[in-house]
């Protein structure tokens, strides 16, 4: 039976994938029934996280979807057909073909294909979060990247916030005063963004590492300042996260955006919802 | 009945008592003998005479003084890391003999490795499991795997032979000069701590991946059983306990948070909480359906900053709860499992070692109303 399904499945994906253009052609095959369980479906097309949205970008043969068209002698997927289903095609916002088509040639070169690279320091995730600030319920969003040390570990830190709210006079902040950390294992664990980072609410209670949960820097923005000195006042409680951007600058030319659109439909999962040209 | 239970107690507590004197004698003072015929016999060399060696039983101290003659021994270590070969054509002086006795443990500079060539390396072992071991070679990081090694003698005087005794004889032999060398080099500077000292040999990750799916297929079968309704409540318990085994620290701290879809709300929960309350959820209803994907989505680990490695696992779970035959609930889950394969260390043959185990923790859960 489980073979059934995944013939199913290795038979439909390619399809899928060749038939889609830059313009996003309603999947042809949507509606057809399987041997497999539309549950089944659906998981195996929905981009589950984000390192599945950087395999999948990059065509990683080692690619869990790559894994399933290898094993089932399925034609080979093209780069190209592979990103198009990464793009939002739900969005309501029409997609400028000619940038989309822009990209993937830059992208998908012959002789100089571009990768996506988790480790790469040119991208980042805004993660927007409900807090109570001072007791009044208000929204901001944190700035975090992977920091990695001389050791190739990495960790998840806060470098930025960005929260309309807080009106500071730039000249008169000075750098906030963090305590060496008392337990090194509280910390963002490099796999946190694909748990929504929901962890994040521990910079506000657990003060006495917040070190941990920062970027290792010596100079912080001002609203930054003023978020930590609200976290080690116990001013500030983060309730839950709201949404989580990932923004990434690794393609020369271009900036987009990853976020996460959880429906009921083929296109779905992390997907490409923004792609804008830098000069 | 009585008398009998307690001469076990007392009998138990002998055993235990002179085990922990065995384990004494051998941490202080292990000595071993390696014969001819291929034996090895720990224990504390009192003399070598010109054709005998007299040594104790460690587990006996106080008991009789053994010999065997020296035409049947190849070698001895003693305790410190020193060693004499035994062989008629080059036999051994009263120096090396009084030396040999007198020698107690004490730090040596290095750490010793021979290679099957006889090539004798002066390394600083740096992490060890049971089949490799991690070294700083004059600032080079270098790996071993330890069937790749002849002789290896610790810095703490221990040693241990991985090849033969007749391959491992002849090395030990051409190498007494060059071990002597090291001994008389002046300690190296101490190895600069990576990584708050998490610098730990790579663990196999193919089997460690198989090992995460196989634990959390072990939890969504757990999963089924508390959600069931057909699990009566104590084994639906038993079950959330056995959960709650598959992560770290028992689940003590690994939280779950649950978002949905329709709505903004999002909760969070301790591991049992959140499976307690889906076995108070499931009992709602006259009868579930409960459909798992037969795939799982594993990521590939990520190593964090407290030297553990971090990896995911979702996979996508259909309930249907149904009130008198009509279908009142209809949910999708997809579950967001972390990984964490923590280190630790295990004592092997006296040595401690590194290691590794899966456990689960954090859990994102999106839950995707239809009805």
């Amino acid at each position: 039976m489980y073979r059934k399904v995944l013939i199913f499945f290795i038979l439909i994906i390619p399809k899928l994938l060749l038939a889609q253009s830059p313009g996003f052609e309603k999947d042809p095959l949507a509606g057809v029934h399987g041997p497999g369980t539309e549950l089944q479906k659906h998981f195996i097309y929905h981009v589950k996280n984000l390192d599945e949205f950087i395999e999948r970008f990059n065509n990683d043969t080692t690619s869990e979807i790559q894994l399933y068209v290898k094993k089932m002698n399925s034609p080979k997927l093209s780069r190209a057909s592979m990103i198009n289903v990464l793009f939002n095609q739900l969005r309501p916002n029409p997609w400028n073909t000619n940038d989309i088509k822009a990209f993937l040639k830059q992208v998908d070169n012959n002789t100089a294909p571009v990768f996506l690279n988790f480790l790469d320091d040119k991208w980042y995730a805004n993660v927007t979060c409900a807090v109570l600030w001072e007791g009044k319920p208000k929204t901001i969003t944190l700035k975090l990247k992977v920091e990695k040390d001389g050791n190739s570990t990495l960790k998840w830190v806060i470098f930025d916030i960005d929260a309309p709210f807080i009106v500071v006079n730039p000249t008169k902040i000075p750098q906030p005063t963090i305590p060496t950390p008392v337990n090194n294992d509280s910390y963002l664990n490099p796999m946190s963004h694909n748990i929504n980072f929901f962890s994040i609410d521990l910079v506000a209670t657990d003060t006495k590492n917040i070190a941990n949960y920062l970027a290792s820097t010596v100079y912080y923005s001002n609203s930054l300042i003023v978020f930590i000195n609200e976290c080690l006042s116990h001013k500030v409680k983060i309730q839950s996260v709201r949404k989580v951007v990932f923004d990434f600058q690794q393609i020369k030319g271009w900036d987009f955006e990853v976020e996460e659109f959880n429906r009921q439909d083929l296109n779905s999962g992390w997907l490409i919802n923004k792609l804008t040209k830098v000069p | 009945m009585l008398i009998t239970g307690i001469f076990n107690y007392f009998t138990m507590k002998l055993f235990f008592f002179f085990a922990l004197l065995f384990c004494v004698q051998i941490t202080f003072a292990q000595d071993m003998i390696y014969l001819a015929d291929g034996h090895k016999i720990p224990g504390k060399i009192s003399e070598i005479t010109a054709d005998k060696i007299n040594f104790k039983n460690l587990a006996n101290p106080s008991g009789p003084i053994y010999t065997q003659n020296i035409s049947n021994v190849q070698l001895a270590f003693n305790s410190a890391g020193d060693y004499l070969i035994f062989s008629s054509t080059n036999p051994l002086t009263d120096k090396d003999k009084q030396d040999f006795l007198a020698a107690t443990p004490k730090q040596r500079p290095y750490d010793i490795f021979i290679d099957p060539s006889g090539k004798v390396l002066n390394v600083t072992i740096t992490d060890e499991t049971e089949d490799e071991l991690a070294a700083d070679n004059a600032g080079q990081k270098v790996k071993f795997l330890k069937t790749n090694l002849s002789v290896l003698i610790r810095k703490n005087g221990k040693h241990k032979i991985y090849a033969s005794p007749e391959f491992a004889i002849p090395q030990l032999v051409a190498s007494k000069s060059k071990i002597a060398e090291i001994l008389a080099m002046p300690a190296p500077a101490p190895i600069a701590a990576d990584n708050n000292g998490n610098d730990y040999l790579e663990p196999d990750m193919t089997a460690f991946s198989a090992k995460s799916i196989a634990k959390t297929q072990e939890f969504t079968g757990y999963l089924q059983s508390i959600e069931s309704v057909n699990t009566n409540r104590d084994d639906a318990t038993k079950s959330i306990g056995l959960a709650c085994d598959l992560f770290l620290n028992q689940g003590v701290a690994s939280r779950v948070e649950v978002s949905n879809t329709a709505n903004a709300e999002v909760h969070k929960y301790l591991i049992h909480d959140y499976l307690n309350r889906l076995m108070i959820k499931s009992g709602q209803f006259e009868k579930v359906n409960i459909e798992f994907a037969n795939i799982n989505y594993a990521s590939k680990f990520k190593k964090g900053a407290d030297g553990n490695y971090y990896g995911t696992v979702t996979f996508v779970q259909k309930f249907q709860g149904f009130v008198d035959g009509n279908l009142v609930l209809a949910e999708e889950h997809k579950q967001s499992l972390t990984i964490v394969l923590k280190h630790y260390d295990k004592i092997v043959n006296g040595d401690k070692v590194s290691a590794w185990d899966i456990f689960l923790d954090d859990m994102g859960v999106v839950e995707n109303k239809k009805i």
